[in-house]
């Protein structure tokens, strides 16, 4: 091997195993830390359980309402050019610049009973504070952007002259959108829900702004670490992230099944 | 069965006007012309990609300038193939008679298959076929929706040779059973083989229309200079044309050599102020000079007996070209270096100027050698890419021999 080769490969190697174990480490090291009668003691807490259920469930329920919307969006970003579409890109990207309890404090100012929407919201019976609901919307006007980005791009690998060929053989754009776009963009675009669902599920600031109670589980934890120290803090720290990194294992064993968009670029 | 009147499409930088033609059942029309020229975009508004500024498009009685996409009877066969990865060969077919009942759909696939020899292909992924079976599964989904008009364009370009020849067997066999066909081509071997009638455009407009062999410019009618050798070069970002010397001193060890330089001045692309300076469509000037301007010199030095300094406008370069050759006995050996390399290795013009005769192995070479400079340069934002046309069919005269 050419020598100056070697050093470059050691010395990027060296860099590259510092920031691993920068990211890896604590994480290791809060779930090696935490005992079995401890993780045990967490898993079987009512409080804890409810807690990780409606976490999953709220970030799931808010990523896939907003793939309803978020699609499309990103279909246009991706192949129509239009008056100010990067001030629109632009705002896509807002959550990701602004400090997440801000965010929440913004959603806070459009859903409390004081404004138009919260009022609807009464009239219909639902309360955005203080509910799954806020809960929900919070993760996922935080979270939006990874699955738009995602799918922006996923549709943009596609080959517009294979939208093409579908048109001219008679297809409408609707099934030229669903049997031609999307299927060649599924694979990506399922990366950016997942994504966006598990950016999700992290949310603190925003979702503590929003609901406090009932309490997902980054605000359960941060309860725990007030209330009773960091020993209890990390268990249920732990429990949690088992119970994500188990979901997220079965999620990239599904993701098997779609097959891979194998087109020429 | 399809008729053009006077169709009309502006753009900022290029407009298509008084485009008219008519091509009746079982005819097919070859439509040539330079790249840039218009000629797919003619068919983007048959097909109804694009809608025209002005004219009418007739399909069979039918104005269809203002329809959808769907329902025109036209169907398009591109360039690439367009066969969805995500489906089988079967499922391709089947897209366009999704509306068909499944023993009515089975049955046309059936049919179509049959007809063009592809039923081995039918549950393959379309990513395992060879060019040419990925053509014909194209050209079948097309026809199975018994289209009126069938319109290709240059749908054999990316063929090799035995491809190419086996589908225009199949597509003159369709054209003769009726189906009216635009075929969009460079190639005049390949439109002499299918269309009774051609037209050339150029920059927007029908310069010609007759039989093929005198609308589409074939060698025969150029000068043929055996052992002609483009060497190609590039245009730096700062305008300034960069010849390959090492080239012209290799290639230059036998014969008596006359060295072209061509200077092409282009109207569009970089806004260059030569080209509109240019008072004549080309010029040319013998350099003797050996110190002004210093390629020339270089050139002199590596053995060629003249320098030819051709300036000619982006859309005269075969005018130009001709003209350029005409100055320079045919038994001299002729070393062409241009800024415009890319576009000099044009087929026809690469044709021209190689002639039929004997190509030597090291021009092959060489002709990869100033492909690659150019895609190098292309890389970090200059100069331009090689013509893949080109090179395949220098690959297929090679093949020949």
């Amino acid at each position: 091997m050419n020598p100056r080769a070697g050093s470059f490969n050691i010395i990027f190697s060296l860099l590259g195993s510092l920031v691993l174990v920068f990211l890896v480490a604590p994480v290791a090291g809060m779930v090696l830390h935490t005992s079995m009668p401890e993780l045990a003691s967490a898993f079987g807490d009512a409080e804890v359980r409810a807690s990780i259920r409606l976490t999953l469930l709220a970030s799931l329920a808010g990523t896939l309402a907003l793939s309803v919307f978020a699609i499309p969006l990103a279909y246009l970003l991706a192949r129509k050019n239009f008056p100010l579409k990067s001030l629109v890109i632009g705002a896509i990207n807002l959550p990701v610049v602004i400090p997440h309890s801000s965010a929440g404090v913004a959603l806070l100012g459009i859903m409390s009973r004081d404004t138009f929407i919260g009022r609807a919201g009464e009239g219909l019976g639902i309360s955005f504070v203080g509910n799954p609901l806020a809960i929900a919307i919070a993760m996922a006007f935080v979270s939006l952007p990874f699955l738009v980005v995602s799918a922006v791009d996923a549709f943009g690998l596609v080959p517009v002259r294979l939208e093409k060929a579908a048109l001219s053989l008679g297809a409408g754009a609707w099934r030229v959108f669903f049997t031609i776009s999307l299927p060649l963009a599924i694979r990506p675009i399922v990366s950016g829900l997942v994504l966006m669902w598990t950016r999700g599920l992290s949310e603190f600031g925003a979702v503590l702004i929003v609901a406090y109670h009932p309490m997902v589980t980054p605000v359960l934890v941060f309860e725990r670490f007030n209330t009773f120290g960091l020993a209890h803090a990390r268990s249920v720290a732990t429990a949690f992230i088992l119970v994500t990194l188990a979901l997220l294992l079965a999620v990239k064993l599904f993701m098997r099944f779609f097959r891979a968009p194998t087109q020429e670029r | 069965m399809l008729q053009l009147k006077n169709v009309e499409k502006k753009f900022s930088s290029f407009s298509l006007g008084g485009i008219s033609f008519e091509v009746g059942a079982g005819e097919c029309l070859a439509v040539a012309g330079p790249s840039g020229a218009g000629k797919s975009l003619i068919l983007e508004i048959i097909s109804g990609f694009v809608r025209p500024d002005g004219g009418t498009v007739v399909v069979n009685r039918r104005d269809v300038t203002r329809s959808g996409i769907q329902g025109r009877g036209v169907g398009y066969l591109p360039q690439h193939h367009a066969l969805f990865p995500h489906m089988s060969v079967r499922e391709n077919i089947a897209y366009g008679i999704a509306g068909l009942k499944k023993e009515a759909r089975e049955e046309a696939i059936a049919h179509v298959a049959a007809e063009l020899g592809i039923e081995f292909l039918l549950d393959r992924a379309p990513l395992t076929l060879s060019g040419g079976e990925q053509q014909r599964a194209g050209l079948a989904r097309v026809l199975v929706t018994k289209p009126a008009v069938l319109l290709l364009d240059e749908s054999l370009r990316s063929l090799d040779a035995d491809a190419a020849d086996d589908m225009l067997c199949v597509l003159k066999n369709i054209n003769r059973r009726g189906l009216a066909m635009v075929h969009v081509t460079h190639d005049r071997h390949e439109a002499k083989a299918i269309a009774s009638r051609a037209i050339r455009i150029d920059a927007g407009r029908i310069a010609a229309e007759g039989p093929p062999s005198v609308v589409i410019p074939g060698r025969r009618q150029f000068i043929r200079r055996p052992g002609t050798l483009i060497v190609g070069g590039s245009r730096s970002d700062a305008g300034k044309t960069e010849f390959v010397c090492r080239v012209i001193r290799k290639f230059s060890a036998t014969n008596t050599v006359v060295a072209l330089k061509v200077t092409m001045h282009y109207e569009e692309r970089d806004r260059d102020p030569a080209y509109e300076n240019m008072p004549v469509q080309f010029s040319i000037f013998e350099e003797t000079d050996p110190a002004r301007p210093k390629d020339t010199g270089r050139m002199l030095a590596a053995g060629a007996q003249k320098v030819l300094w051709l300036k000619v406008k982006e859309r005269f370069l075969r005018e130009g070209l001709l003209a350029a050759l005409a100055r320079v006995p045919e038994e001299v050996q002729l070393v062409i270096e241009s800024n415009a390399a890319a576009t000099v290795i044009d087929p026809d013009l690469f044709l021209m100027v190689m002639g039929e005769g004997e190509v030597k192995p090291s021009a092959r070479r060489l002709l990869k050698y100033a492909s690659a400079r150019i895609a190098s340069k292309t890389a970090d934002g200059g100069g331009f890419l090689p013509d893949e046309g080109a090179l395949a069919i220098c690959d297929r005269r090679w093949a020949l021999k």
